[in-house]
């Protein structure tokens, strides 16, 4: 239950996200692209206004839960890593959907996209505090249960920096994808 | 200039463009014909930077595509499975094209629009097909872009669609324009293209109907 509780917005989110490599590609997005110019740019630009728009659900969610009984009594470590920690996964698991809509179907991509975030966050109760966490990245999404055993800030620092060098390669991955496709 | 330097194209092990070499020139109407399934669209892909070809480079203005840019830098583009947002009007959708390079303005997109025959302000969703052929040559031409690809523009258009589209290229083409057009229509060819190009398994023939050379398909 608690599990769902946590992914349910999450794969709502993801939901909500995709088909915006798609967009671009098929029909009415042809115009914007050609004249666009640069498919890299199209692209870095569309992933900017996405990690805005995560942003600002963010901040809702995060209004939502202050107001619950136990509120914000509920995190293990300080807010503001709970916050950064949340937003830079959304942000990896977003942009990994993306990446994969380059070359699966939309349909397909989300469902991928759904089953590895469900498949994390049981590996994580599992195996928690383990490195297995880099491989299973969704599971620092839950970071604020705790279930992650990070107490270093040196630790939190460190995954920041991975789940924002890994957004930068699903979009890096993205742009290379798309330049080599052919659009129809 | 837009140059094909020996663009090779195969999809599924079938050779779809082989060999292509061409040079179109400014201010000048080029026809592409050709049976169905000949490479005639995939050619004006090939131009627009939608698709990538397995050999050869294509040059605009000396600037290769795919390695320079990934478009030309301005062009105007008739394709197939094009639409426009049905929910706005005519203006309404050329409006926001315009915002993205900005090389249009209000009185640019009003004048396209009475040239098309599009005043209306009914939104796109209920234009006939011929009404949405003139939007898409309105959206194709109305940033005044350098090269203009057009596949099959006169479809669905009636004989005053016919003319006022003649009409337009012709004055595109005084403004110096290169224009391809990927097409089936004899009237096309015969009235408004410079020079006619046969596009025959993938390979391109010089060949026009002015010479008197017989197209039949």
């Amino acid at each position: 239950m608690d599990l769902l509780a946590v992914c349910l917005p999450i794969v709502f989110l993801l939901l909500y996200f995709s088909g915006n490599y798609v967009c671009y590609v098929e029909g009415y997005g042809r115009l914007l692209m050609i004249r666009n110019y640069s498919k890299g740019r199209m692209i870095v630009q569309q992933c900017f206004f996405m990690s805005a728009a995560l942003l600002f659900f963010e901040v809702i969610e995060v209004l939502i839960w202050g107001i619950g009984d136990q509120g914000y009594e509920c995190f293990k470590i300080p807010l503001y890593q709970v916050f950064i920690t949340y937003y830079l996964s959304l942000c990896a698991a977003v942009f990994l959907q993306y990446l994969l809509e380059t070359f699966l179907s939309v349909q397909a991509a989300n469902l991928m996209t759904i089953v590895y975030l469900v498949t994390s966050e049981f590996v994580m109760e599992k195996a928690d505090g383990s490195l297995l966490a880099f491989v299973f990245f969704p599971a620092f999404i839950t970071v604020e249960h705790g279930r992650q055993n990070l107490n270093s800030i040196y630790e939190i620092s460190g995954i920041w920096l991975y789940l924002a060098f890994l957004s930068i390669g699903f979009i890096a991955a993205s742009v290379w994808i798309c330049r080599k496709k052919d659009i129809y | 200039m837009v140059e094909l330097i020996d663009i090779c194209k195969t999809i599924k092990k079938r050779s779809i463009l082989d060999h292509i070499n061409y040079q179109f020139e400014n201010g000048k109407i080029y026809g592409l014909y050709g049976p169905n399934g000949s490479g005639k669209t995939m050619i004006l892909r090939v131009l627009a930077g939608l698709v990538v070809p397995d050999s050869g480079r294509v040059l605009i203005h000396g600037r290769e595509l795919h390695k320079e840019i990934s478009f030309p830098p301005s062009v105007g583009l008739i394709i197939e499975h094009m639409e426009l947002l049905p929910a706005y009007n005519a203006e309404e959708n050329l409006q926001l094209l315009a915002r993205i390079s900005k090389k249009a303005d209000e009185e640019d997109i009003r004048k396209i629009l009475k040239d098309v025959g599009l005043e209306t302000k009914i939104p796109v969703k209920k234009y006939s097909l011929g009404m949405k052929q003139r939007l898409n040559i309105a959206q194709a031409i109305f940033e005044k872009p350098e090269l203009i690809l057009l596949d099959e523009p006169g479809n669905a258009l009636d004989e005053a669609g016919i003319k006022t589209f003649h009409q337009l290229m012709n004055r595109e083409k005084e403004r110096g324009a290169c224009i391809i057009i990927a097409t089936h229509s004899k009237s096309d060819l015969v009235n408004i293209c410079d020079e006619v190009l046969l596009v025959e398994n993938g390979k391109l023939k010089q060949g026009g109907i002015q010479t008197g050379e017989r197209m039949d398909y």
